[in-house]
């Protein structure tokens, strides 16, 4: 059994601090996501989990072990990287069985457990080859048979896909999920990609100059995220935000002065701070077409992109917002074309002043 | 990176020839000859300056050619070599004690260079304060012509007045001054340390640049795998710097077989440091036995070359891209 636990985790470089006290909670066969833009400070929360760097703030516990002053080799954990950091001059199971070798493993042991990594991994038939003689799918899955050999507690991977071309992106995607389906090994990955974090995570964790900004499963941040950079950078396209101004008519009833001059009114919590709101975010597949004159959102159509089975439309507002809405393919939508557009009520997010979301009752 | 480019390199290189041969059109044709264009003058300052000058030596060898009579020299074929009433240079004691002289210097400063070298440039490799002043005060002792050092050493060791018997008495090591550059035992050994002295640096340099290309991310693998700094040493760093080293010994080596001003300010013509070099301009300015002398020049060349491809061959230096894979 091995969970993970951050307790204000912080790291500076210097004078520049660039994780800002980090609090996450991992459980045992949990698949942890770290995603966020460049500089987010996700790798290194990565490299501080594995001991590659030292932790300047906090504690963290690795099966409720302190690991704070533990090195890499002590705390159970093994590590994908990014470059897949393979041995050049060891053939490939001279690169699994290395670190086992020089931890006085038993030969046998070592043995069986590289066949087992290499069967899983389909790289029997590769066994005797050096680094440079694979291709870059083959030796990801080098660097990630060289990783489960050592049984690991903790398995972490930083951003091992990001080396691949599109189409061994995907495919090294669906195995790594299967792997850690299988094995059940407690999994933090780190990556840019917001496709990859949805698709992998059990638990996906929003990083964003060095702050925790939502943690929880895939669709609760697509469905509710708690701000607007959350909003922003989970789904594609990205969410549409549209600046409002909006006065409460009742207890639950918000109504939003849209850009155009229209209305529209939304059911919100008491004691929120609604009235404040001053962003609206809707997703572009959140968006049905309707009637220009009453629709809460108009304008014209400015570029469409066609992808076959659906179609982006990009609506410039008359203040001049841009707002993208996700078509059936075939829609045939034009440029030129005035549009009316209406959100879903229970996709429509609101944020106030601080870029916080405001809560909005579930389920309506 | 490094690898990845090196499997491109490879790929381009398994198909290079059938392209060649599938397309070989103007545009090829003009390709090939616009490298000439770019070779020969390149080309021509090669011949001028290493061609000719090696094959007018080899030219020598076979005459009796003498320094103030090159013109009207007589072809004797290979008298200088080896004949039945003098002998030649493969008969003369003298120059296979230099032969032997040149190789034992060669086998034991290029040696301690690539020992001292290699840890100087594990050293500088590390990252500390001031690493950049070290880098480049360690070159002092390179950057120095060698007559200069040579001589600045010859006074150092001078039996008399040198500064090292002096420290050597003082602090109780020796009780009589030593004449290191004139006893037998001790010419060579202060020959040696003098050029391992002016050469490490060369070494280190050469080595470091080999260090700062090895893939930092392998290092971070090997912490994770719990691997001891000491086994990382020996199973990652040097496996993976031997083709710097192989190029650095090389380097070392080529020099070490013709080393001539160091040993001739330092200790003259004495026997027990000649060298091959050393040797031949003996010949060909004392004695002013220019065919003799190239006879002994043209040896010269030929054991540097043979050992050269032996060594290469032997240790498989890639001198081409690959050999950084």
């Amino acid at each position: 059994m091995a969970n993970l636990e951050l307790k204000g985790i912080r790291k500076s470089f210097g004078t520049v601090e660039v994780v800002k006290g980090i609090d996450l909670t991992i459980e045992h066969g949990e698949f942890v996501v770290f995603v966020g833009p460049s500089g987010c400070g996700k790798s290194t929360l990565l490299r501080l989990i594995a001991g590659l760097e030292d932790i300047t703030g906090g504690d963290m516990w690795i099966g409720g072990e302190r690991v704070n002053d533990l090195p890499p080799a002590k705390r159970g954990i093994s590590m994908v990287f990014q470059s897949y950091a393979l041995y050049p001059h060891m053939t490939v199971y001279q690169n699994m069985a290395f670190g086992l070798k020089l931890a006085k493993t038993d030969p046998r042991t070592i043995d069986d457990a590289i066949q087992e990594a290499a069967r899983m991994l389909q790289l029997e038939p590769l066994l005797e080859r050096l680094p440079k003689q694979l291709s870059g799918g083959q030796r990801q899955r080098v660097a990630i048979g060289r990783a489960i050999v050592r049984n690991p507690k903790v398995f972490l991977l930083d951003e091992p896909l990001s080396n691949l071309d599109a189409a061994l992106r995907v495919q090294t995607r669906l195995e790594i999920a299967r792997l850690q389906k299988r094995m059940n090994t407690t999994s933090v990955y780190v990556t840019h990609d917001q496709v990859e974090a949805m698709t992998l995570a059990d638990k996906v964790v929003v990083l964003h100059d060095g702050v925790l900004e939502q943690c929880g499963p895939p669709l609760e941040l697509y469905h509710h995220p708690a701000n607007k950079f959350v909003a922003g950078f989970i789904g594609s396209p990205q969410m549409n935000f549209l600046k409002i101004t909006a006065d409460r008519i009742d207890g639950r009833t918000l109504r939003c002065n849209m850009p155009g001059g229209n209305t529209l009114d939304l059911a919100v919590e008491q004691g929120v701070g609604a009235r404040f709101a001053e962003t609206l975010g809707i997703r572009p597949e959140h968006l049905r077409l309707a009637d220009p004159e009453t629709a809460p959102i108009k304008g014209e159509i400015a570029v469409v992109e066609r992808f076959g089975e659906s179609e982006l439309a990009y609506v410039r507002t008359p203040d001049g917002q841009s707002v993208v809405v996700r078509l059936q393919g075939g829609a045939g939508a034009r440029i030129g074309t005035k549009v009316g557009l209406v959100p879903l009520d229970e996709e429509t997010h609101l944020f106030g002043p601080d870029e916080k979301a405001i809560p909005r009752p579930r389920g309506v | 990176m490094a690898s990845s480019s090196a499997l491109t390199d490879s790929r381009a290189s398994s198909s290079a020839p059938t392209r060649s041969r599938a397309s070989s059109n103007a545009l090829t044709r003009s390709r090939v000859r616009s490298a000439w264009m770019f070779m020969i003058p390149m080309l021509a300052v090669l011949a001028l300056v290493a061609g000719w000058p090696l094959l007018r030596t080899i030219w020598l060898s076979f005459t009796d050619a003498t320094l103030d009579a090159t013109s009207n020299a007589q072809f004797i074929g290979l008298a200088n070599y080896y004949n039945a009433t003098w002998g030649g240079v493969l008969s003369d004691p003298m120059w296979w004690n230099s032969v032997w002289n040149t190789l034992w210097f060669m086998g034991v400063s290029v040696s301690l260079e690539l020992v001292l070298g290699l840890a100087l440039a594990l050293l500088l490799n590390q990252a500390f304060r001031g690493r950049g002043l070290l880098r480049a005060a360690v070159l002092v002792p390179w950057a120095i012509p060698t007559v200069v050092s040579a001589q600045m050493w010859g006074w150092m060791l001078h039996d008399q007045f040198g500064v090292i018997n002096d420290m050597l008495m003082t602090v109780g090591f020796i009780s009589d001054p030593i004449a290191w550059t004139a006893g037998s035992t001790t010419a060579m050994w202060a020959v040696v340390m003098v050029d391992v002295w002016k050469t490490t640096p060369f070494m280190a340099l050469l080595i470091l640049t080999g260090l700062q290309m090895l893939p930092s991310d392998c290092y971070e693998a090997a912490k994770v795998d719990g691997v001891h700094p000491f086994k990382v040493f020996w199973k990652v760093t040097l496996p993976l710097l031997k083709p710097a080293i192989m190029v650095a010994v090389i380097f070392r080596a080529l020099d070490a077989l013709r080393i001539f001003d160091l040993i001739y300010v330092l200790t003259s013509n004495a026997s027990s440091t000649m060298t091959m070099s050393v040797y031949a301009r003996q010949q060909l300015v004392d004695f002013q036995d220019v065919g003799y002398g190239s006879a002994a020049s043209t040896m010269l060349f030929l054991i540097i070359a043979v050992l050269t491809v032996a060594y290469i061959t032997l240790g498989k230096v890639k001198l081409g891209s690959e050999g950084q894979s």
